[in-house]
């Protein structure tokens, strides 16, 4: 034990000088453009995934988090006034939320939008929509009764009509919105009455509820405002959030002010939000963010793993643990028709070679856990740990080996794409595939060639990529959708994965049913994860919020993937 | 003097020709696909067909020769339309303009720290040559040349504000807005970015001064009972100054580009910062404008240096 620790650690050692020179030569300016690109920092990014919302939105008792999920009814009422600045990695490319770029936009529309269906109905956790109930009808007619009496920031009333004008603007083919997709089940949008929106759906589609939850990609805009704005929306938000937009200046901080008129209210009745004023300030420096949290200067904020310990022994401060699976740092994506990545014995001697508890803690700084399950976040109603998955055993990948007609090893070709901790990480697995006799080259480009050149359009040549995946999701179908279908564009082989994979696919997006839903899922999990190994993730990684110790409920971090529900934060 | 200053303006017509053209070319050269970043297309997060990136790819002209797509896009920018950045989807020259008053403020400030620390630093090593004066001076200098300035500006963080909490660590506010939290939120950065040019013009200027003061008009003017001080800066620094100019041109034309590093540390809004998250997430609109921008500086900075060494020196302008 104490011998391959000391080895590990000299291999990480290694590779973490050189993780330093990396960053220092880059500067911030590398993790810039990373986080740019769709991850946060620690995760690098090479896909949409970074935008999958709700992947923080998830109390995960179970899974492989330790923590137990702090309970939302105890959270005590807070105290009203004041102002708090939010240090935030990531900039924001629009306050219009149908149109956002990149992950990092959620928390800023999240502050002045709501979403038609509330997590909460979902099993999820207690957040907010403004549907009050809805009920399927048909498979393809949803009812949805809407709250009443809610105003957007310009007084516009929130009404069925003002759903039907949001709907038809994302379904609009001109505006290229970032979740057409997602809602293009969606036939029509009748207004019944004044708190009846009927949805006509052209198929079944049960992810349509999950991406009606997200401010990210279907918050509601005031219909007066679309017609005052126009084009320039973007930069004149006006929806039915906690929060309503004081200034934007782009690259420097969003400030919003309290919404007087907000609809949403504490457990001992009071109007939410607490906070007069927030600004999120995006800093893409790690250690500049922390910086501002410890002056004060920030009052909250994410930070890097390097600066956790610190962070906790810092009396000023206060760290909340987030949900694990908010970003998957480490993922192993074959591309199953290239040699000898076709041969499935060969993709799990690969797989079962790998320690990921080495990485959790060399290269996360134990602020990941290996993951036991597939995309679900864990803790989330649809997570089932994967039974048959890979894990860390040496002897059962040399049977694989054997199995897959290459007892004494092979070389291989693996695409990374270039960050620190991507890099880092893979130097780990070559080392443990070489004691296995697996010789792998590993190329690196930077992320946009690599995603070319793994996943087409054009000439496809690496069976492998070691990379990351933007997070879990609490829709079980979110990674599915855009990774596992056999033309899906995260698809590298652009094949089946196995003959019955597309149709479960298909079928388990058409029922409503929970119980049905998890247990196709289950099924499609342990395909493509356990039976064909071709998407294996290894690790959930758990992100950490830091707060100054005078802001109270910072509870609400766990639920609210950090700061999504600023309503519910105040200052003591 | 005008006609010398059109006849140099003319000169650099093709130069930036030559810039834009290569910007262009080079920016649809890169490794993957320019449709996904033109199109403003989240690969993956839609599921667009080949047919409608086909039509996309049509749109956008991405499948006319490269000289034809140039001409178009050099046509609009005449007009002053550089196109939507593909991120935010607004017009790029709205991203860019309230970036550029921020990245000059903080180049203005800059400059001021590298021509009050550099002058007089390169005036006093060449004074007091071979003196302790000097020596520390040679020292201070290479130094400053050489420490990155990613790692100085976390070092000033760690220590100003961290520790001593006398500056706000990141973040930008106008002059014109809050003077005063303005200077305090420039200081680290503007200094970080002077001595790097300080340094520099610390080295010219003390050997442009060790030439100049050994002339025999310098002799001369000792001899007639000039003050030391009049001899110096005015007669020796004046002469000196066509080598500094050079090298303060040169700083001015890569305050921008250089700009980028301290831009990001210190969370400034400004042009830099702007460029490396735009290449970061390939919205190529906003890098053509920005390096355009980039090339433009540098050629203005020649030409005032260009102006300047006519001023300064008449057999320039006559020649």
């Amino acid at each position: 034990m104490n011998e391959r620790d000391n080895y590990w650690t000299r291999v990480a050692a290694r590779s973490l000088s050189r993780r330093r020179v990396l960053i220092l030569a880059g500067s911030s300016a590398a993790a810039a453009a990373l986080a740019a690109c769709g991850g946060d920092d620690d995760s690098g990014g090479t896909s949409g995934g970074g935008n999958t919302p709700g992947a923080g939105n998830t109390p995960g008792s179970g899974g492989t988090s330790n923590a137990p999920a702090p309970a939302w009814g105890a959270m005590p009422a807070g105290k009203p006034g004041g102002k708090a600045t939010i240090a935030y990695s990531l900039d924001v490319g629009t306050l219009d939320p149908h149109t956002p770029g990149s992950g990092g936009d959620s928390y800023y529309l999240n502050t002045l939008f709501n979403a038609l269906v509330s997590l909460d109905q979902l099993k999820v956790s207690p957040a907010v929509g403004l549907a009050e109930k809805w009920e399927i009808a048909d498979p393809t007619t949803i009812n949805f009764t809407l709250k009443k009496g809610i105003k957007f920031h310009d007084g516009t009333p929130f009404n069925a009509e003002a759903v039907k004008v949001n709907i038809n603007r994302i379904l609009d083919p001109a505006l290229k919105a970032t979740w057409a997709s997602q809602l293009s089940a969606i036939d029509r949008v009748e207004a019944v009455d004044e708190s009846t929106a009927k949805f006509v759906l052209k198929r079944p589609d049960a992810a349509l509820l999950f991406a009606l939850s997200s401010t990210y990609g279907a918050g509601m805009i005031s219909p007066t405002a679309l017609n005052k704005f126009g084009k320039d929306i973007k930069s004149n938000p006006v929806g039915t959030g906690a929060f309503t937009l004081d200034r934007w200046v782009p690259g420097s901080q969003v400030v919003v002010k309290k919404n007087p008129n907000y609809w949403e209210k504490d457990s001992k009745g009071n109007v939410l939000p607490y906070l007069d004023e927030v600004t999120i300030s995006p800093i893409p420096d790690a250690t500049v963010r922390y910086a501002n949290l410890q002056t004060g200067d920030a009052t909250m904020g994410v930070i890097d793993s390097k600066d956790v310990s610190a962070a906790e022994k810092n009396s000023d401060l206060v760290v909340i643990k987030g949900v694990p699976g908010a970003a998957v740092p480490a993922v192993l994506h074959y591309n199953f028709a290239i040699g000898p990545m076709d041969n499935a014995n060969l993709r799990k001697a690969i797989a079962w070679s790998i320690d990921p508890s080495v990485i959790a803690k060399n290269v996360y700084f134990d602020l990941a856990v290996p993951a036991d399950g597939a995309m679900t976040t864990p803790g989330s109603w649809a997570f089932s740990p994967v039974k048959d998955r890979p894990r860390y055993d040496v002897a059962k990948a040399k049977e694989f080996l054997k199995a897959g007609g290459k007892p004494d090893g092979f070389d291989m070709e693996v695409i990374a794409y270039t960050s620190p901790t991507i890099s880092q990480q893979t130097e780990i697995y070559q080392e443990m595939w070489k004691k296995v006799g697996i010789n792998v080259k590993v190329t690196t480009q930077e992320v946009s060639a690599a995603v070319t050149s793994f996943f087409g359009p054009g000439t496809q040549t690496f069976p492998l990529m070691s990379t990351s995946w933007g997070g879990t999701s609490v829709e079980p179908s979110t990674t599915p959708t855009i990774a596992w279908g056999k033309e899906a564009f995260y698809n590298p082989a652009k094949k089946p994965i196995s003959p019955e994979l597309d149709d479960l696919l298909a079928k388990a997006r058409q029922t409503y049913d929970d119980a049905e839903r998890k247990s196709m899922y289950e099924k499609i999990d342990s395909i493509v994860v356990a039976d064909q190994c071709v998407f294996v993730p290894l690790l959930y990684a758990q992100p950490r919020y830091v707060f100054r110790k005078n802001v109270g409920n910072t509870e609400a971090a766990y639920y609210g993937g950090g700061f999504l529900r600023l309503q519910n934060y105040y200052l003591k | 003097m005008r006609a010398y200053i059109i006849r140099r303006m003319l000169q650099f017509i093709p130069v930036i020709l030559g810039i834009t053209f290569l910007v262009y070319s080079t920016t649809l050269m890169l490794p993957g696909d320019p449709v996904y970043a033109l199109a403003g297309l989240n690969v993956g997060q839609t599921e667009y067909t080949p047919e409608q990136i086909e039509r996309f790819r049509k749109d956008l002209g991405l499948n006319d020769p490269i000289p034809i797509q140039y001409a178009n896009w050099l046509k609009n920018a005449a007009q002053g339309d550089f196109g939507e950045s593909t991120r935010t989807r607004r017009p790029v020259t709205d991203e860019v303009t309230p970036r550029l008053k921020v990245t000059l403020q903080l180049s203005v400030a800059s400059l001021l720290i590298a021509i009050v620390i550099g002058l007089p630093a390169g005036v006093a090593a060449a004074l007091w040559r071979d003196t302790v004066v000097d020596r520390s001076i040679t020292v201070i200098s290479v130094a400053g040349v050489a420490v990155p300035s990613f790692w100085l500006g976390i070092m000033m963080i760690l220590l100003f504000s961290v520790r001593l909490q006398w500056l706000p660590p990141s973040g930008f506010v106008s002059v014109f807005e809050d003077p005063v939290r303005s200077m305090k939120l420039l200081a680290m950065p503007a200094t970080i970015l002077g001595t790097g040019g300080a340094a520099i013009l610390t080295r010219q200027t003390r050997s442009a001064m060790l030439e100049v003061l050994n002339q025999d008009y310098i002799r001369t003017a000792r001899a007639k009972g000039l003050s030391s001080r009049s001899v110096v800066w005015l007669h020796a620094l004046k002469n000196a100054m066509l080598p500094i100019i050079t090298i303060l041109g040169l700083f001015v034309g890569n305050l921008l580009s250089g700009a980028a590093i301290v831009e990001t540390i210190f969370a400034i809004p400004g042009l830099g910062r702007l460029l490396v998250a735009s290449i970061g997430i390939r919205d190529f609109p906003v890098i053509q404008l920005l390096v355009l921008i980039v090339a433009l500086s540098t050629v203005i900075a020649t030409l005032l240096t260009d102006v300047a060494y006519a001023m300064l020196d008449p057999r320039i302008r006559y020649r």
